[in-house]
């Protein structure tokens, strides 16, 4: 079955639950619909480049998921008709998207995994009274990759 | 697609221009007071060396990079990308620009 995704904005003067809650039905709807969810983010408030219906920030839903056309329109219906939700966009995914989606995610997790490692070495090197704190790598003794919890 | 009629004849006659860039400073000596875009010319399409496949459209900072102040889409010209990828960026800013990720114009 193909993959789509679909973003869609909330209005940004919903509460955190209530939009959670929103977001939460349509993935029910895909799932009903004999879909599977790949993915299903929350971006939260964000910035609008132009103003829709008065707004200026909007609650941005990311979902990807496989299924059948039917349910992408359905999807797209409900959409539509609710009204808190500005703006939608559903996009299929051809096998290059695909893939080049799942690679760009891979590589962000890893970035932010490497991230927290050299974070939590340059904390635990600082509490030693060391300081250096411009994280060459290589001069970790080995001790630092495990204390991720000395704050 | 729309675009096939006009700018189709336009990229026949400018020749080297999508090559890959390997035509260096064909276009640019075209003499004159064509001074402009001389250097812009030899710009190498920055996808095709990285052999990405597909331009995702919520990639906002990548696609910044092809929309000016103005909010207009760069011509290939000035950004050297090739033909197959400068469509691709075309496609991903109309969408990002449907989505409110990207501004139609700024004023």
């Amino acid at each position: 079955m193909p993959t789509y995704e679909t973003i869609f904005i909330a209005q940004p003067g919903l509460a955190e639950t209530d939009a959670d809650a929103l977001a939460l039905t349509f993935e029910q709807l895909v799932r009903e619909g004999d879909g599977t969810m790949v993915k299903a983010d929350h971006w939260g408030k964000r910035k609008l480049a132009y103003a829709v219906q008065k707004h200026q920030e909007g609650y941005f839903f990311y979902l990807q998921y496989e299924a059948a056309a039917a349910v992408v329109s359905e999807l797209e219906r409900r959409l539509r008709n609710n009204e808190q939700v500005l703006k939608y966009l559903s996009v299929k995914l051809d096998r290059h998207a695909v893939e080049a989606l799942a690679l760009a995610e891979k590589k962000a997790a890893e970035k932010a995994a490497a991230r927290a490692l050299r974070d939590a070495e340059r904390a635990a090197r600082l509490e030693e009274g060391k300081g250096r704190g411009d994280g060459d790598l290589d001069a970790v003794d080995g001790e630092g990759s495990e204390d991720e919890d000395d704050d | 697609m729309r675009m096939g009629g006009r700018s189709g004849g336009d990229r026949e006659r400018s020749g080297s221009g999508g090559r890959g860039g390997a035509g260096a400073g064909g276009r640019g000596g075209a003499g004159g007071g064509r001074r402009k875009f001389l250097f812009r010319r030899r710009k190498f399409c920055k996808f095709c060396e990285e052999k990405v496949q597909y331009i995702d459209f919520k990639d906002v900072r990548l696609l910044q990079g092809f929309v000016p102040e103005r909010g207009k889409i760069l011509p290939r010209r000035t950004s050297g990308t090739c033909a197959t990828h400068q469509r691709q960026v075309m496609q991903a800013i109309k969408r990002a620009r449907n989505i409110a990720l990207l501004p139609f114009t700024t004023d």
